[in-house]
């Protein structure tokens, strides 16, 4: 997007919406009687939504001030299990500040524009959509794994069905669960009104007599363990600052795997043994630049993730029959597939005994 | 013509007696606008979340100055570039606002006393008035029991015009609502039929008051009836609304003074008049008996 | 003579303030699209005119995907 599109607004649809028709200013400031653009700025709000929007909004405002695009509690929640110290000013802190706070988000940033992490500008000429765009919003930020997956980016490997047959966009599973509960959450999978395949799919619980392998696994094993494909896992990120100051990172290329293992996060709502996880870039090191031993208690966390990969199939090869997956090593998580330094953090998910053939 | 001083004073008594009787017939004409069929605005308080889009609203559609919302410590004053504001009133840690505007009373003081005959009643039954027509003198300013109009002030000659809320009188005309009641994001503010707007503000307090019995309407009938009420939560003078607000007797006065004023110029210029005709017929005859 | 020039001056300085006092602002003008914020975001040309150049903050040592 140019800069100068960022804050186009084409058409006057907006202008006499409930929103537009107040003027620019009650909002963003600045002085809407002056032509120079420099004056015209002066004290200018860009985004006014991180306060604004909760007086009128305020039911949904108080949802979303602990959601977790908010408040980023999932990644905080993790660096403080391993021992981070995220108290203000510390190193951990000024780290999390630099590269992981880009990631938070405003309404307005899902709402009417890009997330600022894209760059900014708005989607549909500023009007306020309730329901954010899948390839300016979600996808922005959620590009490299999710995106790839649900769209069929990835070599080799299909698009999620719920799209590439089904044509859904992101919200129409995980709608008002974005807001949150209220409640300040560990990570994502402990909001209670998360999208679960049984919204829609509730008849595999009552259709075994034709299915077999449901009647054999439900609740055993994760839905994504046999309609699952490959996806991508990350290693090696380490973040600093370059020359200039300017927040950089690296990380190892990323390696297209699948791989099952047990269930870390096992729930009443997540009985399942048996789930797929995934890798994410984070390593003991990622923080270094800023300081040694930040995260002491790096072993506390495992390393290998629950993971809900978005590229959903019916036909997989691990499910076209019972030896496509007992035995077959290749698809489990053992012991030679982690990396030495992450096996005891990984302790908890490494599968020791491979479900043997039938 | 013999016209002795008895007769010149009972003449001019006569004329003025007339011009007051017609003035206050024109004053009881120009009352009747509050039929039923006129229009009104009513503000909730208990319905208003501080969002000040009306505020927004109102200086957007008038080109005013816009500012950034508010904050309610802070609250803008009225001025002839603010014409609309919310009073605040802190309630523990949190605020209470009432919508700040021209009320439109039926019986309007400033109507009453501006002496341009700027300010007038609107068939709609609001009060609007004709910036053209403003003499800057104040009147309106300082009779009104509201404090509404505001004067704006040249630097160097002290002279300005009066602004106020104009009832959005281009919008209305056109049967649109007005723009701070079409921005409410709460319905706070509606806009309709006054007797419709009465009806459902009778309800509204009716209900609150099951829970706060300080629940009471403003406006049914002061000063004639205003065509902006209110449903409050708390007592009118806690709001900074006047409790049985009256056109002050000065303005009273002054409506009759006005008309006594040109009576008594007019007799005045007419005595001059007649002097110089008198004076000039006595000279001729003086001259004639010589 | 000094009369004459004292009631010019008189004359003038009454002229200045009278028209001092005419020039009161002009009423605002309901319903005029006058916001020069919509004015200025509506127009294509002069937002690409205007638009200052943004330095993209991205770090030249970032490598490896997001």
């Amino acid at each position: 997007m140019e800069v100068w599109e960022k804050a186009y607004i084409k058409d006057s649809k907006f202008l006499e919406s409930s929103h537009g028709m107040v003027g620019c200013v009650i909002c963003h400031g600045g002085d809407s009687s002056v032509e120079e653009k420099e004056t015209a700025h002066q004290e200018i709000v860009i985004d006014p939504s991180e306060e604004g929007c909760n007086t009128c909004h305020s039911d949904i405002a108080l949802l979303n001030d602990n959601s977790l695009h908010t408040t980023l509690s999932g990644f905080k929640s993790k660096l403080e299990a391993r021992g981070g110290d995220l108290s203000e000013g510390s190193a951990l802190d000024t780290a999390f500040d630099n590269h992981c706070q880009q990631c938070h988000t405003s309404c307005g940033q899902c709402h009417v524009s890009r997330p600022d992490e894209m760059g900014g500008g708005l989607v549909s000429s500023h009007v306020f959509k309730k329901t954010p765009s899948m390839q300016n919003n979600c996808i922005a930020c959620h590009g490299a794994r999710v995106g790839d997956e649900y769209l069929g980016n990835n070599e080799n490997v299909p698009g999620d069905v719920h799209w590439t047959q089904a044509g859904m966009t992101c919200a129409r599973c995980h709608g008002q669960e974005l807001h949150g509960t209220g409640m300040l959450v560990s990570d994502r999978y402990s909001n209670s009104a998360s999208a679960q395949c049984e919204d829609c799919h509730a008849d595999v619980w009552t259709d075994t007599d034709d299915n077999p392998q449901h009647q054999q696994h439900l609740g055993d094993l994760d839905c994504q363990v046999c309609h699952s494909l490959a996806y991508k896992n990350c290693s090696s990120c380490h973040v600093a600052l370059d020359e200039e100051g300017v927040p950089c990172r690296t990380s190892e290329p990323s390696q297209m795997l699948f791989k099952i293992g047990l269930n870390p996060i096992r729930s009443a709502e997540r009985p399942y043994q048996y789930v797929v996880l995934r890798h994410p870039p984070t390593c003991a090191g990622t923080c270094d630049y800023y300081g040694s031993d930040l995260l002491p208690d790096f072993d506390a966390e495992p390393t290998w993730k629950y993971a809900t990969p978005h590229n959903i199939q019916l036909h997989t090869p691990q499910n076209e029959s019972c030896n496509s997956c007992h035995g077959n090593a290749d698809l489990f998580l053992t012991e030679d597939d982690v990396a030495p330094d992450e096996i005891e953090a990984n302790r908890g998910v490494i599968v020791i005994e491979i479900p043997a053939p039938e | 013509m013999k016209l002795d001083r008895r007769g010149f004073l009972k003449a001019s008594a006569g004329t003025a007696g007339v011009v007051l009787l017609g003035s206050q017939g024109l004053g009881t004409v120009a009352r009747a606008a509050s039929s039923g069929q006129d229009l009104a605005m009513l503000v909730d308080v208990s319905k208003c979340v501080g969002c000040w889009w009306c505020y927004a609203a109102c200086k957007n559609y008038n080109s005013l100055t816009e500012t950034i919302k508010p904050d309610p410590e802070d609250s803008p004053e009225l001025s002839p570039d603010c014409w609309t504001t919310l009073f605040p009133l802190k309630k523990g840690d949190d605020w209470s606002l009432r919508k700040q505007a021209c009320m439109h009373c039926t019986d309007a003081a400033c109507v009453e006393v501006c002496p341009t005959g700027a300010l007038s009643y609107n068939e709609l039954g609001f009060v609007q008035y004709d910036r053209e027509k403003c003499s800057g003198c104040g009147y309106c300013a300082q009779n009104c029991p509201f404090g509404i109009p505001q004067l704006g002030s040249n630097r160097i000659t002290g002279a300005g015009v009066m602004d106020k809320c104009t009832f959005c009188i281009d919008r209305v005309s056109n049967g649109q609502p007005t723009a701070c009641s079409e921005a409410c994001t709460t319905g706070a503010i509606t806009f309709g039929q006054r007797s419709e707007l009465l009806d459902n503000a009778g309800k509204r307090v009716t209900e609150l008051e099951k829970q706060n019995p300080s629940a009471n309407l403003y406006g049914k009938t002061e000063l004639g009836g205003l065509h902006v009420m209110y449903v409050l939560d708390e007592a009118p003078d806690t709001y900074g609304l006047p409790v049985d607000p009256q056109v002050p007797a000065a303005a009273e006065v002054r409506g009759i003074l006005k008309w006594l004023g040109i009576g008594v110029t007019v007799a005045a210029a007419a005595g001059f008049g007649l002097n110089y005709l008198i004076a000039r017929m006595r000279i001729a005859r003086g001259g004639e008996r010589e | 003579m000094k009369r004459l020039v004292l009631a010019v001056f008189g004359l003038v300085l009454l002229a200045a303030f009278v028209a001092a006092g005419c020039s009161v602002p002009p009423g605002p003008t309901p319903g005029e699209e006058v916001s020069s914020c919509v004015l200025c975001h509506t127009d294509k040309d002069l937002l690409k005119q205007t638009a200052s150049v943004v330095e993209e903050v991205k770090s030249e040592a970032t490598s490896g995907e997001g």
